[in-house]
């Protein structure tokens, strides 16, 4: 049962009322109960996998509770590693050896695991390591009560696609009890709303002309390209956002303050900072569980070790998101990148006295922007060879392209001329480029308080205005697109 | 939890202001990186390796991940010098 499904739509109001009128003592149960139904509708193998992996962190966590050490820990972690690991790496892991083998010239057979990955397994598995990672450095105690834990991995809202909580942060939340809160509810309201609308108006318009350029790359050269590129950071970003905004609202409404996930990514003028942005709950992640360990391990490499930290975490980072080469260099380029940011850090001091101010901030937006946009290629293509080609018909149609728009004084006509071939209408794509511009400047007017407040000084026409022109765009806007799974949901 | 030493603390200090180049750092019990402008992540390996090679110990990794703020660094470096 997705977000944006019509059971969905349906059944959340139906169990928030039972939910926020229940006695407290029920409402965990309850919350539970509720996940799990909804967890049953991705299949019952997803559900399966899910309770085990719930109940193995649980009674883990009970046992370092009780007594840690490195070793035990250790023992912990690849439990509850070991399905994510199992069923989402072995083929990956089976095949990379096949290609070695050929390359060098030896012929491997090697079996195929048939296995479904779960739904939300990548997600889940993080919050259940980091749970045990904190019970073993005592920065939380051990929950005693099964189903107020099992809501910290299964609680609806997150279990398919996060955020990834922390047990220090959630667990407190599900002690508490919850009451109908009107404010709280309508603010949940707004933000699903915007959830919604950067899903189906955004993201699912754009995964059209994405869809379409990807299905056959030779078709397409240089600015087409380029603008494909643009289009899929957006397309990927408003699906997350709009998922995690989703998840976000649904869970206040029930009372749950969940972590967000995004804030504004693309206005990044260096690459931590993009990361300090972009899915946040995955980087706090990787930063306190990979990148802390290795680099406080290794402290005596002195730079080496924020190096090593560094690559270890965005390697830990790519693979996350899927078993293929595309993510694992997906994650080596962000890794590599930082690394540089990191070493260049003096001379960029430097540079930076030197270069007026605004320009050395539009410069330094513009190298972040584009080497976002390009690195992911490799996160939308199939494999190297398809990210490879689609890079290479960009560079090398530039030129010509550039030539034609010179030619032609850079008029619209010349670049209309240009993305003719692109498989979708204009109008639609108008439609996709007018509302990114809408979200951003939302974004950007809320960029010190959340747009939804700002909105709250507004007089009431303003707002209403603003609410009706959002609901109408979800309704006839959003409708004419095919429904799609969420992108993150994959992993 | 344990008092610090106002003498650790001090000391501390000494070893963070020669870290950062910065003569004018002020750390508490409570200070955390966060509340230090340039108290990143290499500043705070770079810290913890001053720390140790001063008092010639070496802390756990358990330690050096689980800080949470200088008192917890002060407590650490008592607990390695008994």
């Amino acid at each position: 049962m997705l977000f944006d499904s019509l059971a969905f739509l349906v059944a959340f109001p139906i169990f928030a009322a039972l939910f926020l009128y229940a006695p407290a003592r029920l409402q965990p149960p309850l919350a539970l109960l509720g996940s799990l139904a909804a967890c049953v509708s991705f299949g019952w193998v997803t559900c399966a996998w899910l309770i085990v992996l719930t109940v193995l962190a649980f009674f883990l966590g009970q046992s370092l509770g009780r007594r840690s050490s490195g070793a035990r820990l250790a023992g912990a972690l690849l439990a509850v590693l070991a399905p994510l690991l199992v069923l989402k790496y072995t083929n990956f892991a089976l095949t990379s050896a096949q290609a070695a083998g050929a390359w060098l010239g030896i012929a491997l057979q090697v079996p195929h695991l048939y296995a479904v990955l779960p739904v939300g397994i990548s997600f889940y598995t993080f919050v259940a390591a980091a749970y045990l990672i904190d019970i073993h450095l005592e920065r939380v105690a051990p929950q005693t009560n099964l189903t107020r834990f099992a809501l910290l991995t299964a609680f609806y809202p997150k279990f398919v696609a996060g955020p990834i909580e922390r047990a220090g942060r959630f667990l407190p939340q599900v002690e508490a009890p919850k009451r109908f809160d009107y404010a709280r509810i309508v603010d949940g309201i707004r933000i699903v709303g915007s959830g919604l609308f950067k899903k189906l108006v955004v993201a699912d318009r754009l995964a059209i002309v994405v869809d379409g350029v990807y299905a056959n790359p030779t078709d397409y050269r240089g600015v087409a390209l380029v603008l494909t590129s643009v289009l899929y950071m957006f397309q990927l970003y408003y699906d997350f956002c709009g998922y995690s905004e989703i998840a976000v609202g649904t869970a206040r409404i029930l009372g749950y303050e969940l972590t967000w996930n995004f804030n504004r990514p693309y206005a990044a003028r260096s690459i931590s900072d993009y990361w300090r942005r972009w899915h946040i709950s995955l980087t706090s992640w990787l930063f306190d569980y990979v990148f802390a360990p290795t680099a406080a391990a290794l402290r005596s490499w002195k730079s080496g070790a924020v190096v090593s930290g560094l690559m270890c975490a965005f390697l830990v980072s790519g693979l996350w998101h899927g078993a293929k080469w595309t993510f694992v260099l997906y994650g080596a380029m962000h890794g590599v990148a930082l690394c540089i940011e990191y070493l260049t850090a003096r001379p960029r001091k430097r540079l930076k006295q030197w270069v007026p101010a605004r320009l050395y901030a539009v410069l330094a937006w513009m190298l972040i922007f584009g080497f976002v946009a390009s690195v992911d290629v490799l996160f939308r293509a199939s494999d190297i060879a398809e990210a490879g080609l689609y890079l290479r018909r960009l560079v090398t149609g530039l030129p010509m392209d550039l030539g034609f728009l010179l030619e032609h004084r850079f008029t619209p006509s010349a670049f209309k001329a240009l993305i003719a071939g692109l498989p979708m209408p204009k109008t639609e794509l108008l439609i996709a480029v007018v509302a990114i511009a809408g979200v951003e400047l939302a974004a950007y007017a809320g960029r010190r308080q959340p747009f939804r407040e700002v909105l709250l000084t507004q007089p009431v026409w303003v707002r209403w205005a603003v609410y009706y022109a959002v609901a109408a765009s979800i309704l006839y806007l959003g409708a004419q697109n095919a429904a799609t799974v969420f992108i993150y949901q994959q992993f | 939890m344990t008092a610090v030493p106002a003498e650790v603390l001090t000391q501390l200090t000494v070893i963070f202001r020669n870290v950062t180049e910065n003569e004018h750092a002020v750390l508490a019990e409570d200070t955390a990186a966060r509340d230090v402008e340039g108290w990143d992540s290499f500043t705070h390996l770079k810290f913890i390796t001053a720390i140790e090679e001063h008092y010639g110990i070496r802390f756990a990794l358990k330690d050096v991940v689980g800080f949470r703020n200088v008192g917890d660094m002060c407590r650490a470096v008592l607990a390695a010098a008994r």
